[in-house]
C-alpha cells in the first residue's frame, strides 16, 4: 500500500477523521491558549476565589482565584507535550532494538529482550515513582519514567513484525542480490514496519496521558507553579463534592483526550492491516 | 572441464529437528556448464529449492551445509568455495554475479519501494554504475528489454500495480540487472498462469543468450525443462536420481521416478478422464530408508532395491542414474 492510498482510506474513514479532528481542535486551543483567554494561568485573583461557572469563567476560579478554563488550556499543552515526545522517544527506541533484535538474532536478541523482559515485569507506575523520587518530580523526569516504562512493549511488538518481515520473499530476494545490513534494515524492513509504528505510536499516547495525570494527581508528577491536568484534578480533589467542576473539568480533558487517542489508533490499525480492512 | 562455472560436489545440508540434524540434501552433485540451462526436477520438498539457496547462502536459519562444496569458477582459473565464503564476500558476489529468480512474484518485490529503485538496487550496491542517473537510465533500458510496456511510468510503480506476469519480468530484470555469470530461477513459473509461463520462459532463455548467462531453473514441471533447458538433474528426496542431457532424458527415461514425472504430464485428446500419476507418498522426513528411497512407490522393484541403496552408474554416454533396475 503506498501513502497515497494510506491517506485516502483514513480521510474516508469517519472513525479516523472523528477523533483525529477532535485531537487537532485540541492542540490548536492548547498551542493558542494565549489569545484564546484573557487570564494568565498563575495569576491568583484573591477576590474571586471559588467562584461558579458563569460568563468570564465559564469553569469557575481555583481556591486561589485562577481561571480553570485558562489553566486547563495550559494543562493541556503539558499533557500533549507529554502525549507526544516521550512517546515518541520510546516508540523509536523501542523500533530501534526491536528490529536490531530481529535481524541480528542471536546473543543481541538474547541481552534486548531479557532487558525488555525486566523492564516489562517491573509494574511501570511504580517504575515511575522510583524515577520521579529519584530525580525529583520535573517534566524531564516524568520524561525519563514514561520513556523506561513504554519502550518495552514496543521493542517486543517491533521484534515480532520485523520477524514477520524478514521472512518475506522480497528480503530473500534483497539479499540474494547481495543487499546486507543496514540496506536491509532501512530499505526493506523499517518502510514496511511504518503501519506498525503509527499504531504503536497512537495507543501508547494515552497510557503516557494517563500516567502523567496519575502521577502528577499523587503529586509526584509536574510540580507547582506548572500546571498540568492531573496535578489541577488532584488539588481541587479536596473540593469534588461542593464545587465539583474544579475536578471534573480537567478529568473530562484528559479523558477525551485519551479516549481520542485510544479511537484513532484502534481506527488506524484497521485502516492499515489489510487483514482487517474491510473491502 | 574448464568451462564449467559452477560445480556443486557432495552437498550435503542439514536441518535441525528437535535437536537432531536430518539430512534433506543428501550428497548432490551438479555441474552448470558456461552458457548452458540446467533443470533441476522434482516434487515439492526433495530439496531442489534448498540445493538452489546454498548456492547464495539464503537457507533458512535452521538448515547447515553439513558437507560437500559449492565451486564457483567466476573468473577463468579460479576457484571459490561459496559454502565456506564469508557472509561479506557472499554478498558481493551475489547479485553482480548471481541473480536470483523467486516463485512467488506477488510477495518477492518490496511493497513499501517503487519498481525502479527496486530493480536499480544491486546496481548502485555493488557500485557498478557511476551514479543514480546512469542507474536509471540502465533500469529503464532493462525494463524495457524484459518486456515491460511504458518503462519510464513503470519505474515509478509500486509493485501492487502490476500483475503477476509483470512483476516477474520485473524480478527477472532486478536478477540480471548487473550482468550475473548465473541466473537461478526457482520454479519461475508455477504461480503463473500457463500462457504468461510460456513467455515467462521464452524471456529467461532470451536473457540467457543476450547476456551469455547460464541458468539453474528449478521446476517440478517436465514441460519447463523440455522447453528451455540443456541438461536436467532428476531429484528424489534429496537424492539426484537421474542425470543427462535433455534430449536423452525425453528419448529414453531410465530411472522408474522419471518415466513416472514424464507420464504425470497430461496430454490433450489422450483419455482425459484419467491422470496418470505416481501412487504413493513422499516418506516423512528424517525417516530413516535403508534401500533405494524410491522402493516404495516403485514400479519395477526388485529385493537388492529395500536393502541396498544403489550407486549412481553410467548407462550412457553422459546418462547417469541411480537405480538397480535400470
Amino acid at each position: 500500500m503506498g501513502m497515497n492510498d494510506f491517506w485516502k482510506l483514513c480521510i474516508k474513514n469517519k472513525s479516523v477523521t472523528v477523533p483525529a479532528i477532535i485531537i487537532v481542535s485540541i492542540m490548536l486551543l492548547a498551542v493558542f491558549a494565549p489569545m484564546i483567554t484573557q487570564y494568565d494561568e498563575t495569576r491568583q485573583d484573591l477576590l474571586m476565589r471559588l467562584v461558579p461557572p458563569q460568563s468570564g469563567h465559564i469553569f469557575g476560579t481555583d481556591e486561589l482565584g485562577r481561571d480553570v478554563f485558562t489553566r486547563i488550556l495550559y494543562g493541556t499543552r503539558i499533557s500533549l507535550s507529554i502525549a507526544l515526545f516521550p512517546t515518541a522517544i520510546a516508540v523509536a527506541v523501542g523500533t530501534a532494538l526491536g528490529i536490531l533484535s530481529a535481524y541480528f538474532g542471536k546473543w543481541a536478541d538474547f541481552a534486548i529482550m531479557r532487558l525488555a523482559d525486566i523492564m516489562l515485569s517491573i509494574p511501570g507506575m511504580l517504575l515511575a515513582m522510583v524515577v520521579l523520587y529519584t530525580f525529583g518530580g520535573s517534566l524531564s523526569s516524568v520524561y525519563i519514567a514514561l520513556v523506561l516504562m513504554e519502550w518495552g512493549s514496543v521493542a517486543r511488538v517491533t521484534r515480532a513484525a520485523a520477524e514477520g518481515i524478514l521472512e518475506n520473499d522480497y528480503v530473500l530476494a534483497a539479499r540474494a542480490m547481495g543487499v546486507r545490513g543496514y540496506a536491509i534494515i532501512f530499505r526493506h524492513i523499517l518502510p514496511n514496519l511504518i503501519p506498525s509504528i503509527i499504531v504503536l505510536f497512537t495507543v501508547n499516547i494515552p497510557s503516557s496521558i494517563l500516567a502523567e495525570s496519575a502521577l502528577s494527581f499523587l503529586g509526584i508528577g509536574i510540580q507547582p507553579p506548572k500546571v498540568s491536568l492531573g496535578l489541577m484534578a488532584g488539588t481541587s480533589k479536596q473540593f469534588l463534592f461542593q464545587m465539583p467542576w474544579l475536578s471534573l473539568a480537567p478529568a473530562g480533558m484528559i479523558m477525551l483526550l485519551s479516549l481520542s487517542f485510544n479511537f484513532l489508533g484502534d481506527a488506524l490499525r484497521d485502516v492499515l492491516d489489510p487483514k482487517r480492512r474491510a473491502v | 572441464m574448464s568451462n564449467t562455472l559452477l560445480e556443486i560436489k557432495n552437498l550435503t545440508v542439514s536441518v535441525e529437528k528437535a535437536g537432531r540434524l536430518t539430512a534433506i540434501v543428501k550428497g548432490v552433485d551438479i555441474k552448470v556448464p558456461q552458457g548452458k540451462i540446467v533443470g533441476l526436477v522434482g516434487e515439492s520438498g526433495c530439496g531442489k529449492s534448498m540445493t538452489a539457496k546454498t548456492i547464495n547462502g539464503i537457507l533458512p536459519t535452521a538448515a547447515k551445509i553439513t558437507d560437500g562444496a559449492v565451486l564457483w569458477h567466476g573468473n577463468p582459473n579460479t576457484e571459490t568455495d561459496l559454502a565456506r565464503l564469508s557472509e561479506q564476500k557472499l554478498r558481493k558476489l551475489c547479485g553482480s554475479q548471481i541473480g536470483m529468480v523467486f516463485q512467488e512474484p506477488m510477495t518477492s518485490l518490496n511493497p513499501m519501494m517503487r519498481i525502479g529503485s527496486q530493480v536499480s538496487e544491486a546496481l548502485l550496491i555493488h557500485k557498478l554504475v557511476q551514479n543514480k542517473k546512469e542507474a536509471r537510465a540502465k533500469t529503464i533500458r532493462l525494463l524495457d528489454e524484459v518486456g515491460i510496456p511504458e518503462p519510464e511510468l513503470r519505474y515509478r510503480s509500486f509493485p501492487h500495480e502490476l500483475s503477476g506476469g509483470m512483476r516477474q519480468r520485473v524480478m527477472i530484470a532486478m536478477a540480471v540487472i548487473c550482468e550475473p555469470k548465473l541466473l537461478i530461477a526457482d520454479e519461475p513459473t508455477t504461480a503463473l498462469d500457463v500462457t504468461i509461463e510460456a513467455q515467462i520462459l521464452k524471456l529467461i532463455k532470451k536473457m540467457c543468450d543476450a547476456y551469455s548467462m547460464s541458468a539453474i531453473v528449478i521446476t517440478h514441471n517436465m514441460g519447463v525443462v523440455a522447453q528451455i533447458c540443456d541438461y536436467v538433474y532428476v531429484m528424489y528426496m534429496g537424492r539426484i536420481m537421474e542425470r543427462t542431457t535433455v534430449k536423452r532424458l525425453f528419448e529414453r527415461p531410465l530411472h522408474p521416478y522419471t518415466r513416472g514425472l514424464l507420464a504425470s504430464i497430461p496430454r490433450i485428446g489422450k483419455n482425459p478422464e484419467y491422470l496418470q500419476t505416481i501412487p504413493g507418498n513422499i516418506p516423512e522426513i528424517g525417516k530413516e530408508i535403508v534401500g533405494c528411497e524410491f522402493c516404495l512407490r516403485c514400479s519395477d522393484d526388485e529385493r537388492a532395491c529395500f536393502f541396498e541403496k544403489p550407486m549412481e552408474r553410467e548407462i550412457e554416454e553422459g546418462h547417469f542414474v541411480r537405480c538397480h533396475t535400470a
